[in-house]
């Protein structure tokens, strides 16, 4: 018996009130271990992708299988906690809680997974010195650069250490030193048995991917 | 994470949400403030009259029935044997018809009516003693010790049949023997001879008790000259303490739960106006995670943290203004439910926001710009 994908869409399809369709019947199957790119032009539904493969959103048709387990039936909770569990998430916009300190924003997760803050604490730190932004725990992210914002979302992705790593243009915002650190996190991220999902314009880092995929 | 490691966690992350938004949380805590102060200054002044009165209405002496009975109408102390078994009877006190006595150390003194007693409980009569002892000791109030000349309220009195009896202290006259003043009374063990009765003083446990008491203990007085008696009750001022405690106490009522019914829907207004300010916030909560209950919790619990802030702060203002202008302060059960019920409406009145902030699409509300 053949092992299930770690994640598989299946004839996806989706479409936004008053959008047109995206994706339309769209299937694939990520495995651990892999760094996969989602490139296209816009428009085209990338983030949407994202989001469908992150439960974020259901499909109007199609499944998304985790795991081989159907997610599309599953209850709001159910599905909150396979986010929380399983996926790691950074946004194009890093999506940051600007009224929280850094610290907070990386240790925001360990809530919504059950873990107890102050034993997340030493990982939160550690990951915010991985990254070089240890000395902004305490601030706040209307005082960081938008460098430092992407890498302390992939920081508050990585603390849950995720099966599934889903990266809407992580490195949109960075200069060549800190697209290097991502691209290595994602990498790392990788090897120790994620699957990592990267939707990107960025040929280099398209480049860098174990395979694309275009929609 | 267990339950209450896992409620502590979501109460912390509460209070850090509270503590990171001040505005919206000041303006909060300022309504549910508001909501306490008006409650407590208008209800909370009505009801603590409302206390004021009903205590003093509550008295032993509003609680009194009174007989008075002449001396050939046949009233005598078997009828505290009858009332002995009578519920609701909270003290019964009989005395006889009264004697003149004269200070015994000089002669041609003032006369002062002594009378001897007889009860089952002497502490309702305000003796210093335990018991009668063998009845030949008499207790005086400090005005009819003054009337007799007998100072530091020991020495002796005399009848004028040629009896006496010892001078053994001073008793405080209760409110409800104020009619026999000046007081000079003997109490008296009980024998199984009847011996004539001049005054039966009943008190009934409760107020409300006065009227059915009343038909009670005349039905049961047996004189053979009833007109000779006249029985006295307070029943007016219990029908007036319904009155009182009704009327204010639905006054009171209606004006809490109109403040706080206006404070509940600005605090679901506010509360509402917050959660679509946060839409971005909840957005990416969800997304990350946070499940709809979560998002319920959240919103709920820091609501009620405020309110908890709102209502202690609102509270103290109130008491500090009753204090301060020297209007009666309502007590503090009722500050403390004002209060707990200020927090329940204001966190009653989140749920509904929450529950709107839950239920929106997390990835349509992180994309809100």
């Amino acid at each position: 018996m053949t092992r299930p994908a770690l994640l598989r869409a299946e004839s996806l399809s989706f479409r936004y009130e008053r959008a047109t369709p995206l994706l339309e019947g769209w299937s694939a199957r990520f495995e651990a271990g892999e760094v996969v790119a989602v490139t296209g032009p816009s428009g085209r539904g990338k983030s949407t992708l994202l989001y469908l493969l992150g439960l974020m959103l259901r499909p109007r048709s199609g499944e998304v299988l985790l795991d081989g387990a159907p997610m599309q039936g599953r209850s709001d909770r159910e599905r909150a906690a396979r986010r929380a569990s399983t996926f790691g998430f950074v946004f194009q916009d890093a999506a940051l809680d600007a009224t929280r300190t850094v610290l907070d924003n990386v240790l925001e997760t360990a809530l919504y997974r059950g873990d107890d803050r102050r034993e997340s604490e030493p990982r939160a730190h550690a990951l915010l010195e991985r990254f070089g932004v240890a000395l902004r725990a305490e601030a706040r992210p209307g005082q960081v650069s938008g460098g430092q914002a992407q890498r302390i979302a992939l920081c508050r992705a990585l603390l849950g250490d995720p099966r599934i790593l889903l990266a809407d243009e992580p490195t949109g915002n960075l200069d060549p030193a800190s697209t290097e650190v991502v691209l290595t996190a994602l990498h790392e991220q990788a090897r120790h048995g994620a699957a990592v999902i990267v939707v990107t314009h960025d040929p280099a880092l398209v480049a860098r991917c174990d395979r694309e995929l275009t929609l | 994470m267990n339950g209450v490691r896992g409620l502590l966690a979501v109460a912390r992350e509460a209070l850090a949400s509270a503590l990171s938004q001040p505005v919206g949380s000041a303006i909060a805590l300022v309504v549910v403030a508001g909501m306490c102060a008006a409650v407590l200054l208008t209800s909370g002044r009505t009801v603590a009259a409302e206390q004021q009165v009903v205590a003093s209405i509550d008295s032993a002496g509003t609680r009194a029935i009174v007989v008075r009975a002449e001396a050939d109408a046949g009233l005598d102390t078997s009828v505290l044997d009858r009332l002995a078994d009578v519920e609701g009877i909270q003290w019964v006190g009989a005395f006889s018809l009264a004697e003149d006595a004269r200070n015994a150390a000089f002669t041609g003194g003032t006369p002062v009516p002594l009378r001897r007693a007889w009860s089952e409980d002497w502490r309702h009569l305000g003796l210093p003693g335990g018991g009668p002892g063998d009845g030949a000791v008499a207790f005086a109030s400090a005005t009819a010790l003054d009337r007799l000349g007998i100072d530091g309220a020991v020495g002796e009195v005399a009848l004028d049949d040629g009896s006496g009896y010892a001078v053994g202290g001073r008793v405080e006259t209760p409110e409800h023997l104020a009619f026999l003043e000046p007081l000079v009374v003997a109490p008296q063990p009980r024998t199984g001879q009847p011996v004539a009765v001049g005054a039966l003083v009943v008190i009934a446990a409760r107020p409300e008790l006065v009227a059915p008491l009343t038909d009670v203990v005349r039905s049961v007085l047996d004189v053979s000259d009833p007109s000779r008696v006249e029985l006295r009750t307070s029943e007016a001022l219990a029908t007036l303490r319904g009155l009182v405690e009704g009327q204010l106490g639905a006054f009171g009522r209606t004006l809490t739960l109109g403040i706080l019914g206006v404070s509940a829907l600005l605090v679901g207004v506010l509360q509402f106006g917050m959660v679509t300010l946060r839409r971005k916030d909840f957005g990416r909560r969800r997304a990350l995670g946070a499940s709809q209950r979560l998002i319920v919790a959240l919103v709920t619990i820091q609501t009620a943290i405020v309110a908890a802030a709102g209502a202690a702060a609102g509270s103290a203002l109130a008491v500090g203004i009753l204090a301060a202008t020297g209007d009666p302060l309502p007590g503090a059960r009722y500050v403390v439910g004002v209060g707990t019920l200020a927090v329940l409406v204001a966190t009653l009145a989140a749920v509904f926001p929450a529950l709107s902030a839950a239920r929106r699409e997390p990835i349509t509300e992180l994309r809100v710009p």
